[in-house]
């Protein structure tokens, strides 16, 4: 094992570009970081390349002052709660059936649920089917659809089939339910595999903004993906921040600052369970490749 | 057909009556929902769910072979048979937005797929009593993975804009400023960048989970036979690689005629409609924008067709060059 623990210069050209990398992947949130919180008039000079200079949170005051991207804040998280809720739901409502041999149905329904992996119908039939449900506009249409997703239904019916018949027999003989055994044997058993399922949902409708675009166009009801469009790229922060800035080179340089203090919050719930659930996230990728 | 057929041999005397058989399968049903009528219960509203849906937006795609007029809704507008796949055929800006799709993707597909197979080899190089050092960056590369597609493109904005920290920059380098926002000639590397940006370090933990299946003792054996690192990369690692790979290049290659919309919606301006104009904001704007739902029905089935065949023949021709004549199917 000697040759395999000796450095030689590959290895440190390796490690030189692992670090290079690793750099290159956090620069651009550091700087975001920097901007939001330095001295107004560092940002106005262009001082601010890394770390922050000085130290204000007026931006963050501007944004949580902001009507607009504090109702933004708040759809965003009542979408990200109510559609990982409705999918949590059917998961399990839909994998314990499948999962029970009993179920006369099971092959042909999950046959038939499977299709909806390779075909979907594309985006206007979809539209206009939500359009005449009268969904649009509505915050069913970001939540509920969502949840009728059978990859994850696949991954919780193989993770329900790994726990022992014994124990949903013995529950049966004791006379309990399918909905009990459902509940209160299957549900605490599948706690890992629905904690994966429900970071997925939750990052991906917290990042959402195709459906949003399309489907909401009542400023009431948008999430902060839209916001941040408005703001970032179609360069609006002026209008949505209120208040009375003239047209000047600070006013414009304080904007960019609210602009990177609205990255940071959208970012901050992501950023700060990452560490805690990452490897949550790395074990449901894998057995969503190994089960495909 | 199928009626008389049944019919017919349902009246053959050896065969049990219709009426018995009839009676026996009611039974059956009726004990199976009795017995089980929870099961029932729960998976109910999980049908009624990806019927509405899933299944049911499925129906409105005759609309594509339709004329669709609002008033007539979806089964009463008239039926044009293949007249809007025509059009877009013959469609002036059919040639640039399949040209923008294919050109996009390829370069999406070229760059960005092995980007994650090299950085997983590279991460495989790291001594095992640097494990700490592994983790971290192994961590830091997801990261990228959970910014959403709208602040990545949003940071662009601001990071490549004129006077932008990258402009910043080339100024201090070279003494001028680059024009790269709204231009033609730089929207296919920031596209394609943004891509790499965000997805090298996730595309790689497929990898890096196959590499911990390869026996350490392969590599002990090839160090004893006098290998070196690059014949083992060569001979062990990338050998280990393949099943993994030939998978993951079926399923990436349709992604050549599928450019998401999202990123490139987000970064396109009409200045640079000449390159980044692709089928999917294409068929939102005719679509939704424009109203010609059932043009953009169209287009849309047309491209998730191509993206199909293109998944069909890149299995068969892994299967055809793999030695275990191994496809995904």
């Amino acid at each position: 094992m000697h040759t395999l623990r000796k450095m030689r210069l590959f290895d440190y050209l390796n490690y030189l570009f692992l670090i290079v990398f690793s750099c290159l992947m956090l620069y651009p949130l550091l700087y975001v970081f920097s901007i939001s919180v330095s001295d107004g008039e560092a940002v106005w000079r262009q001082a601010v390349k890394l770390f922050p200079i000085g130290f204000n949170l007026e931006a963050y005051e501007a944004i949580a002052r902001a009507n607009a991207v504090v109702r933004a804040y708040r759809n965003s998280i009542l979408y990200t709660v109510l559609g990982t809720t409705f999918t949590l739901i059917v998961c399990l409502l839909a994998a314990y059936p499948l999962s029970e041999p009993r179920f006369r149905l099971r092959g042909p329904i999950s046959l038939i649920l499977g299709l909806t992996l390779f075909f979907s119908a594309g985006l206007i039939p979809t539209y206009l089917t939500y359009q005449g449900y009268g969904l649009l506009n509505t915050i069913w249409v970001i939540t509920l659809p969502v949840a009728f997703n059978f990859w994850f239904i696949i991954l919780v019916r193989a993770n329900i089939s790994t726990i022992p018949r014994e124990l949903k027999d013995a529950a049966r003989v004791d006379g309990a339910s399918d909905f009990r055994i459902l509940l209160q044997i299957i549900v605490p058993l599948s706690k890992p595999i629905l904690a994966t399922i429900a970071l997925f949902v939750a990052v991906a409708i917290w990042n959402d903004f195709f459906n949003p675009l399309l489907y909401l166009n009542n400023s009431e009801k948008f999430p902060l993906t839209i916001m941040l469009r408005r703001m970032l790229i179609r360069g609006a922060t002026g209008e949505v921040v209120q208040g009375n800035y003239a047209d000047t080179l600070q006013a414009k340089a304080f904007f960019r600052q609210v602009k990177m203090a609205t990255v940071i919050v959208t970012l901050g719930p992501i950023l700060l369970v990452y560490p805690f659930v990452q490897k949550y996230f790395v074990q449901g990728t894998l057995v969503g490749a190994i089960k495909g | 057909m199928g009626e008389a057929v049944t019919t017919g041999a349902a009246l053959l005397p050896e065969k049990p009556g219709p009426r018995s058989r009839l009676h026996d399968w009611r039974g059956r049903l009726e004990r199976e929902i009795r017995n089980n009528w929870q099961l029932y219960v729960m998976i109910l509203p999980v049908l009624v769910g990806f019927f509405l849906f899933r299944f049911y937006p499925l129906y409105g795609l005759q609309i594509a072979f339709k004329d669709y007029n609002i008033v007539a809704g979806v089964r009463g507008s008239e039926w044009v048979g293949l007249e809007n796949f025509l059009k877009f055929f013959e469609d002036p800006f059919f040639f640039r937005v399949v040209k923008n799709t294919v050109v996009l993707g390829f370069w999406t597909l070229v760059i960005s797929y092995p980007l994650p197979i090299v950085f997983a080899v590279l991460l495989n190089e790291v001594k095992q009593q640097h494990g700490l050092f592994k983790r971290v960056t192994q961590s830091i590369s997801y990261l990228p993975h959970f910014v959403a597609v709208v602040v990545i493109v949003g940071l662009m904005y601001d990071f490549f804009s004129s006077d932008g920290i990258v402009n910043q920059l080339a100024v201090a380098l070279t003494g001028e400023k680059w024009r790269i926002l709204g231009s033609s000639t730089w929207f296919r590397p920031l596209y394609v960048g943004s891509v790499v940006w965000q997805g090298v370090g996730w595309g790689s933990i497929i990898y890096l989970a196959a590499l911990t299946g390869i026996p350490p003792e392969l590599y002990e054996a090839a160090i004893v036979d006098g290998a070196s690192r690059w014949q083992r990369i060569l001979y062990v690692t990338l050998p280990g690689l393949l099943p993994v790979i030939s998978v993951t290049l079926i399923l990436s290659v349709s992604s050549i005629v599928s450019v998401g919309f999202e990123r490139a919606f987000l970064l396109q301006q009409p200045a640079t409609y000449s390159v980044s104009d692709v089928i999917a904001t294409y068929v939102y704007r005719r679509g939704l924008i424009k109203f010609d739902f059932s043009y953009g029905a169209a287009i849309g089935f047309f491209d998730s067709i191509v993206a199909f065949a293109l998944v069909v023949a890149a299995n068969y021709i892994v299967k055809r060059t793999n030695e275990d004549r191994e496809g995904l199917w």
